[in-house]
């Protein structure tokens, strides 16, 4: 009881979103380390880290979601909202919650592309430089939700004062 | 190997679903509240879209396709750029929409 209380608080959902979506994140960046070292071991680790990383994405899915729809939308967007960081909640919060819907159907995507080339460290036809770039892009559309929402934060911190 | 191309081809619909959505909801009221009624939010609802297009499209494809081992770079890059686009999209639509 204690801990649905807990997790279903502001502060909490704050924090366990951006850490999750923040490990989810550096899962795929350990990924494509472990998929630039072509040797067996570190592809049986690489299958596992990017099943971590989409179990992190989608976890991170329904806590971000529960917290827009209950939390950001009745007590944050309020505090930006006629201030002069309104673009904050019109520009960098909408672009934040659309590229987040479709972060883990890529981090699916990739953990399926990555489960179809059991013969990884031998076979010399796989794509990878492709795989790699949607590691790469993972990672680098999952520290742009950190940076936005690093940005959200602040902003709010800004306007309450603390 | 996994139908490489079934999977690639039912994330671009999804990911071009899931942007289409977020801008047409930005510029028609009626279709913000036709999401908003189906789930309570459109949030919730665009979300659903999203992961039920790409399982439903992914096991249509996969009986529809068969996998083709020849283009596979052809259809991950395909991926890569299209959700690339729909980054970039976003980005400026929201960012005009804003000023407008």
């Amino acid at each position: 009881m204690v801990v649905i209380t807990a997790l279903t608080s502001t502060r909490w959902l704050v924090i366990l979103h951006a850490a999750l979506g923040e490990i989810g994140a550096l899962s795929f960046l350990w990924v494509l380390a472990e998929l630039i070292n072509k040797q067996k071991k570190n592809y049986v680790r690489a299958k596992w880290v990017s099943l971590g990383g989409v179990i992190m994405f989608f976890t991170n899915w329904f806590l971000s979601g529960y917290y827009y729809v209950t939390q950001y939308k009745n007590l944050v967007e309020p505090a930006i909202k006629n201030t002069n960081f309104i673009w904050v909640s019109n520009i960098i919060m909408e672009i934040k919650v659309d590229i987040f819907k479709f972060i883990p159907i890529l981090a699916l995507f990739a953990f399926i592309v990555i489960l179809s080339f059991p013969n990884w460290s031998s076979d010399n036809k796989i794509p990878r430089k492709s795989i790699y770039a949607i590691c790469i892009l993972i990672v680098f559309l999952g520290f742009i939700m950190v940076s936005f929402g690093y940005i959200v934060s602040a902003t709010v911190r800004a306007n309450l004062g603390n | 190997m996994k139908n490489i191309k079934a999977f690639s081809i039912s994330t671009i619909v999804s990911t071009v679903i899931i942007t289409l959505s977020a801008i047409i909801e930005e510029l028609s009221v009626s279709f913000k509240n036709s999401l908003k009624a189906l789930t309570g939010h459109p949030w919730i609802t665009q979300s659903i879209i999203g992961i039920v297009s790409f399982v439903i499209l992914s096991v249509i494809f996969c009986y529809i396709f068969k996998p083709d081992n020849k283009n596979l770079a052809k259809y991950i890059w395909s991926t890569f750029f299209t959700a690339l686009a729909c980054t970039i999209v976003l980005l400026l639509f929201f960012v005009f929409h804003a000023q407008a």
